[in-house]
């Protein structure tokens, strides 16, 4: 604040003092006195106007008061509401009032502008002072300052008190719990005068879990195998669930569950549908996550801020530690094991795992040449907040966006502290390094590199002085000093027009943040960043701070190669897809071996005022060196001097040997930090209409309102509030959300039935005690999924037939739990779109078990039209791949996946509707694809089985489908269906029984059969 | 096979299976066929026959909507909102504050190439682009004080269609049919007959978001079959029929089995209504017989081959309104310029797009009226926005959520009205401006839904088409 210039200084102070007399007025609740005159002109033509045009919302009777303003005092207009004081007496420009009736920044009586007389009146009213008659028939509204009850709200509803520690109540038939799910489950069901049923036979219970685990249903072998087992069910099953848990298709099919919650897609929608390169590498991570069994709390932290765990396990990566925001993680309650924070390698290719997790924050639509750059980011952060708080809490913090929660405990501060954290973080493409190989490449050339320095003349002879250091450990400090220390007056007034991005009056951050590998340690001996000096083979992105554009151009003095530099507006990153309205904000770097100025304009001077940061981009065989980064009005370039190319080419040809044995990274969509960024509440939701800063915290009503984790300036803060989350002891709602939804997936319905939402509007849990004790115990078991899967499938109650023991049983449990709330039967459901197309293809012998990469591109019915379809179509048999493994193309879904209620991935849906529609019949009556299943299925049976008789056919088509095998009626129903296809193709009566047709048509019947799609 | 107006004594979904219990293999389709329609009691039951007619909060003015979507956003100055001062200031610089537009390469302002022309009683103002439609101005409700959030296409048309800009969330259609069922039994509620052009935001204009999957539209297209996996594969009627007769039986066993399960009884009359719609479809599209002179009057003879496939469609709503379906939306074929969107060329653009839907969009109003079904329909022609009245380069013009112009005609809509006024160069609206969450109130309104009170449980609200927003536009009400 020093250094302003006295003129600006005077204008706040004026600022302030207008703001500050109005309401020293309107709190000592004292009005000043008006002339007669100006009281009647009030009375007569004033105060009819405000009755007449906004008393409705603004008035002492308003139903509901809109924006927060009241006009039924003179008090109250000059308190004003949300967007602060409507009048300031005397000032009509500075009025929102006035502004709002001549329709500039508000638009006011929404419906219709007023007559201009109208307009004219008030305005003269503002101006006189806005003068007010007294009476005691225009009270003040009493609006009272925050009212938000959040401690009793808090208080009141169940999702917020902690995991209580419970014990089983005991039971009549003390025999039937195995374990004490069972008893807690068996309680509830004699409250009620209920039993359980019988447990399920052998076949039913075998293609139950191999669904549920594995997403197929078994093979005739292995259901024979099974029911010949000579163990108790138990305990025979117990086995089967080993193997299933340990199967790659467990991962496969629990994965898909959790993909439903990240809206994940692998384009960002919109109007072109442009595809989000690397998604997949998200949904594999968390294929392996599962099928390792990653501790749900790592899992969690992994997500939030996978980014900022330092490296693991094997040592490496001391490159790239260093310039990682290091975290003081000590001093916070950490449940987890080994020692956090450590990120995970990949178990056989050795990359930071980790780092995929992240990728889940920007997996949702984008949108290219917003004409609202900042509403545009803040619908995407409402997204991110939505699916972060729904999936991870199971609460709806994004209904705080506009406005405190109507219903549960969380301010729309809340919000806005959360929002802090996307604001201080950045969408990256992620560098990974597989075998760790070029991580040894550089370790290597910066060996050599030291040895050729060392011999070298020019290393030992210059000194620069200190300022000169732009970058120094991505440092910098300020330009102004580092750039003319001694510039001549006269190259000063040359440069007048120019100001530099970072100077002492607005003290920018200090940080640069540097990804890969390629601009080493941090800038060269001549203040000069430089991304080719180990090796132009190296990738890297270095990334500035975040700032405010003040100025419409900006000036990079740099050279490069095959680079590229990018400046971020408001997280907008669709530059790369299309320039419209963002006209400059990317450019290439290409200055043949000379150091250049680059003006960038463009757009630049329609975004004053948004936040920015830029990315110099060294990703391909080239590279950027950057000297200084000015802010221009448009004047010429300041005069500089450049640092000569000559030395840093011929180091290059030394390294050359070197460098081209370094591999390409692989890389991944993901987040990164940058400096600290709070937001200021958005009041009503508008980003044009700011509140109060808020400082990035947890939610109040976890942790308090003086939080102190994520009070440091060094970067978003992330990892602070992921370890916060964690913490099962303040925070009950992520342990009960993990458990709740494994419930709902194992039983069809949570014990919390609105998987995504805990709060007040959500379903109450239908068995509290059980739902503590089982996440109690899901934490004191290390967070192990698998763990808890096999705990359920294992008890009775998961084991019930789904049918009712007897009919007298049936009927009281009709009347008493017809929605079969409280399992007194195994739920039957119907399976999800998914596990049906895989199971026609295992059933085909078509499955081809490959696990992970790119996505097998989506097949294209000539029904899927529109902006953005792909060139190609994909097979119509998805190249035989598990489901998973189709792309997921945000315009142009899988018809089949959507028909049977694949959810539009826009947001995180837990629990996914079951819906009934013609679609799905008329895909399995007609489909090419489900025909197609149909022959494989067909001649496969007659290949494999050559000499078997048509009755022994049809059993074994019925173990394939069915697990089971067909009644004597259902045989004969068979046969003569089989018969009758046969004589309707005139085939001989001999011939029949070999024919691939007749029996394809009896297979896509079995398909077509409900107990294909359903299991009991 | 009208299904409207001829409702009989209701039987539910459950009496119906119980009495198919005995045999329900062996009861042909045509059993159902004659089926009028669900019962009352499937408002509160609406997951187990999502189809059911359900009765409104009020009497319904419109028993159908038909919603001539104009893809890209149509001039409102080149249409229905003549302004002389654009014709007196062409080429100077446009005088009111600009706010920023998608392309921002603002140009002079732009006079309309066309001239208006009083018509009807009721003298309102039509422009020479669409001589068909202003013979039946007295028919419409003309607001020309619409206005979006949005100055991009996909979140405007998400916008118009779902009532947010964000993917994701149910269409209009799909609340019609959560709200409404349909009366008719072999064809889904919701369709959309598409002209040829999917529009920016592709398939989920039409979804039914976090409303039931039963709600989606089905799309219906210009190709044969105009609908995915509607045709049989098997090369005979009969080899599908015996297909199904198997299928039935064998479900049958299932049902006797596990007993009444919803679920099951749900999928097993799913393939009822499937079966159903394989037949309705090609008899739907057959238009031999219609007469000569409907079809000449929609366009099916016209020059132009756009015209031919726009007022193809809107035969065929007109044969879906028939039928009983409850929300049909048209979308415009391709071809003319880029839909109605003219950044440049907006003479030639806007012509051919007139071209292709003025004269069946007339024929369809007449046709309609002649046969006593437009007071229960309800005609509905709007864009996604409206257009600058300055010119976008010399020759175009930009995207303009401030104000633009729409239509209403038929059940319950006041013809012959003009609502809402814009500012002397149609740029911004001065006069009952209107947002997107009053058009769709006054839509649900005239179908007898209180906007208010259809919600659907969703995401820890109960969301509504209107969002919190929404007023019932009363001033163009009949």
């Amino acid at each position: 604040m020093t250094m302003l210039k006295p003129r600006r200084l005077l204008l706040l102070i004026g600022v302030a003092a207008l703001i500050a007399w109005p309401r020293e007025r309107a709190d000592s609740q004292e009005s000043p006195t008006f002339d007669a005159a100006s009281v009647e002109f009030f009375q007569t033509k004033v105060k009819p106007l405000l009755e007449a045009r906004c008393f409705e919302c603004h008035g002492p009777e308003a139903k509901k008061l809109k924006g927060g303003l009241s006009l039924a005092s003179r008090a109250d207009a000059l308190r004003g509401g949300d967007s602060g004081a409507a009048i300031v007496p005397g000032k009509p420009g500075e009025s929102l009032l006035v502004k709002a009736i001549n329709y500039v920044d508000f638009e006011m009586p929404p419906k219709s502008r007023l007559p201009e007389g109208e307009v004219a009146i008030l305005t003269e009213w503002v101006k006189r002072g806005a003068p007010w008659s007294t009476g005691k028939d225009d009270p003040a509204r009493d609006l009272k300052p925050d009212t938000f009850p959040l401690a009793e709200r808090k208080a009141k509803h169940w999702a917020w008190k902690p995991i209580a520690h419970v014990e089983a109540t005991a039971v009549k038939r003390a025999d039937w719990p195995a374990d004490d799910i069972d008893q807690f489950v068996l309680a509830k069901l004699e409250e009620r005068g209920l039993s359980p049923a019988a447990t399920t036979d052998r076949r039913t219970l075998l293609r139950r879990v191999y669904f549920a685990l594995n997403g197929l249903p078994p093979t005739p072998a292995e259901a024979a195998e099974f029911v010949a087992d000579k163990a108790p069910t138990r305990e025979a099953l117990a086995r089967v669930v080993d193997r299933l848990l340990d199967s790659p298709h467990f991962g496969e099919r629990w994965a898909r569950h959790w993909l439903d919650l990240v809206r994940y897609a692998e384009t960002l929608g919109h109007e072109f549908d442009y595809p989000l390169a690397h998604a997949h590498q998200y949904r594999d991570y968390v294929i392996r996550a599962l099928n390792a069994d990653v501790p749900y709390d790592r899992f969690v932290v992994e997500h939030v801020a996978g980014d900022l765990l330092r490296e693991g396990e094997t040592g490496r990566g001391g490159e790239r530690e260093k310039n990682k925001t290091q975290q003081s993680a000590a001093s916070l309650p950490l449940s987890l094991s080994p020692p956090l924070p450590l990120s995970r390698l990949h178990p056989t290719d050795g990359y930071n795992e980790s780092l995929l997790a992240t990728g889940f924050w920007f997996l949702g639509e984008d949108k290219h040449a917003p004409v609202d750059a900042k509403a545009e980011q803040a619908a995407r952060i409402d997204n991110q907040l939505d699916v972060f708080s729904k999936t991870f809490l199971g609460l709806t913090v994004a209904c705080a966006r506009c406005h405190d929660h109507k219903f549960d405990a969380i301010r729309t501060s809340d919000y806005y502290a959360l929002a802090g954290f996307l604001q201080s973080s950045r969408r990256q493409t992620a560098y990974l390094d597989p075998h760790g190989k070029i991580d040894a490449a550089v370790a290597e050339l910066k060996r050599s590199r030291s040895e050729q320095t060392s011999n070298s003349k020019i290393a030992k002879t210059r000194d620069v002085p200190e300022g000169t250091k732009l970058f120094e450990d991505f440092t910098a400090t300020s330009f102004v000093d580092l750039q003319h220390p001694s510039a001549s007056p006269e190259s000063r007034e040359r440069i007048a027009d120019n100001s530099p991005l970072t100077t002492h009056h607005s003290p920018l951050p200090h940080r640069w943040f540097a990804t890969g590998w390629a601009f080493g340690d941090g800038p060269n001996r001549h203040g000069v960043v430089h991304s080719g000096e180990l090796a132009p083979r190296l990738r890297g992105v270095l990334r500035s701070p975040t700032f405010t554009i003040t100025h419409p151009q900006i000036l990079y003095r740099l050279a490069g190669q095959n680079a590229r530099v990018r400046l971020i507006l408001d997280g907008y990153q669709m530059m790369d897809f299309s320039g419209l309205l963002f006209n400059g904000t990317t450019f290439e770097v290409k200055t043949d071996g000379k150091w250049v100025w680059h003006r960038q304009a463009g757009d630049l001077q329609n975004h004053l005022g948004r936040r920015a940061y830029i990315e110099l981009i060294d990703d391909g065989d080239g590279w950027i060196a950057c000297e200084s980064i000015w802010f221009s009005n448009g004047g010429r370039e300041p005069v500089g001097q450049a640092s000569s190319l000559s030395e840093i080419e011929s180091l290059d040809r030394q390294a050359g040997s070197l460098s081209h044995e370094i591999p390409e990274p692989m890389r991944a969509v993901a987040i990164c930090d940058g400096n600290a960024v709070n937001e200021h509440v958005f009041i009503r939701g508008s980003h044009k209409n700011l509140g109060p800063e808020v400082g990035r915290r947890n939610l109040e009503a976890l942790d308090g309102i003086d939080q102190p984790i994520v009070d440091h300036e060094a970067g978003s803060g992330r990892l602070q509030l992921a370890l916060r989350l964690i913490d099962a002891k303040s925070n009950p709602f992520v342990p009960r959300v993990a458990v709740n939804r494994v419930w709902h997936h194992l039983f069809g319905r949570g014990i919390v039935e609105s998987v995504d939402n805990f709060g007040v509007l959500g379903k109450e849990p239908t068995h509290p005690e059980l739902l503590d004790h089982l996440a109690e115990s899901f934490v004191a078991d290390g967070w192990s999924l698998k763990r808890l899967i096999r705990r359920i499938v294992l008890t009775n109650a998961w084991q019930q037939s789904s049918e009712p023991q007897s009919p007298e049983l049936a009927k009281k449990a009709h009347d008493v739990d017809p929605q079969n709330l409280w399992l007194h039967r195994a739920p039957i459901h119907r399976l999800e779109s998914e596990a049906i197309r895989d199971s026609m293809l295992l059933i085909a012998g078509r499955l081809d078990r490959k696990s992970f990469g790119p996505s097998v591109p989506v097949h294209l019915t000539p029904f899927m039209q529109g902006r953005g379809r792909p060139g190609n179509s994909g097979p119509l048999d998805g190249d035989g791949r598990r489901s998973i493994y189709t792309s997921v193309n945000r315009n142009f879904l899988s018809p089949m996946m959507l028909a049977f209620d694949t959810p539009i991935p826009f947001t995180t849906i837990g629990r996914r509707n079951v819906s009934n529609v013609p679609a799905q019949a008329l895909i399995l009556m007609n489909d090419p694809f489900v025909l197609d299943m149909s022959k494989h299925w067909a001649e496969r049976s007659l290949k494999e089985q050559p000499e078997v008789t048509p009755e022994q056919r049809i059993e074994r088509l019925y173990l394939d489908a069915f697990t089971r095998s067909p009644t004597a009626a259902e045989q004969a129903e068979a046969l003569a269906f089989l018969h009758e296809q046969a004589k309707s193709y005139s085939l001989p009566a001999d011939a029949w029984s070999r024919n691939a047709q007749v029996w394809t048509d009896l297979c896509h019947v079995l398909f077509n059969v409900k107990e294909f799609v359903f299991v009991k | 096979m009208h299904c409207r107006r001829f409702l009989t004594q209701p039987q539910t979904r459950r009496a119906m299976l119980q009495t198919c219990a005995s045999g329900f293999g062996t009861v042909a389709l045509s059993s159902l066929l004659n089926e009028p329609a669900f019962g009352a009691e499937a408002i509160s039951a609406s997951e187990k026959n999502p189809f059911a007619a359900r009765m409104p909060h009020f009497d319904a003015k419109a028993m159908s909507v038909i919603f001539l979507y104009m893809d890209g956003g149509v001039s409102q100055v080149d249409s229905f909102d003549p302004k002389p001062r654009l014709d007196a200031e062409n080429g100077k610089p446009f005088a009111m504050k600009i706010e920023k537009t998608q392309f921002n390469n603002i140009g002079n302002t732009l006079a309309s190439p066309w001239k208006f022309n009083k018509y009807g009683e009721s003298g309102i103002p039509v422009s020479d682009l669409f001589p068909h439609v202003a013979q039946h101005v007295d028919k419409l409700a003309v607001v020309r004080s619409l206005t979006s959030q949005f100055p991009e296409h996909t979140n405007a048309n998400y916008f118009l269609h779902t009532g947010n800009g964000q993917q994701g969330r149910p269409s209009m259609g799909a609340w019609v049919g959560y709200g409404l069922g349909t009366e008719c039994q072999d064809l889904p509620g919701f369709i959309v007959l598409n002209g040829g052009l999917t529009p920016p935001g592709g398939a989920d204009n039409f979804n039914s978001g976090f409303l039931p999957a039963s709600f989606q539209a089905s799309v219906l297209g210009a190709s044969d079959p105009p609908v995915a996996n509607i045709k049989r594969m098997e090369s005979t009627a009969e080899s599908q029929q015996r297909k199904l007769d198997l299928m039935r039986r064998l479900d049958r066993k299932l049902l006797e089995q596990t007993g009444p399960v919803d679920a099951l009884e749900s999928a097993i009359a799913n393939y009822e209504l499937a079966a159903r719609m394989q037949m309705a479809v090609p008899k739907l599209m057959d238009l031999s017989n219609e007469t000569e002179s409907t079809q000449k009057a929609y366009g099916l003879q016209a020059d132009f081959a756009n015209t031919r496939t726009f007022g193809r469609i809107c035969l065929l709503a007109r044969r879906l309104v028939e039928r009983g379906v409850r929300f049909i939306e048209l979308t415009c074929p391709g071809g003319n310029g880029d839909r109605w969107d003219q950044h440049h060329g907006l003479k030639d653009g806007h012509q051919k797009n007139a071209l292709t839907v003025d004269q069946p969009i007339g024929a369809l109003l007449a046709d309609l009226a002649q046969r006593g079904l437009l007071d229960s329909t309800l005609v509905v022609w709007a864009g996604e926005f409206g257009r600058t009245p300055f010119a976008q380069g010399s020759d175009g013009r930009d995207h303009n959520p401030f104000a633009f112009s729409i239509w209403m005609a038929g059940g319950g809509i006041k013809g012959g009205t003009i609502y809402g006024q814009t500012d002397e160069y149609g740029y911004k609206c001065v006069e009952n401006r209107l947002e997107m969450h009053d058009l769709h109130a006054t839509m649900l309104h005239l179908l007898g839904v209180d906007h208010t009170k259809q919600t659907f449980r969703f995401s820890g609200r109960d969301m509504r088409l209107t969002d919190v927003f929404g007023h019932v536009v009363k001033e163009i009400l009949a």
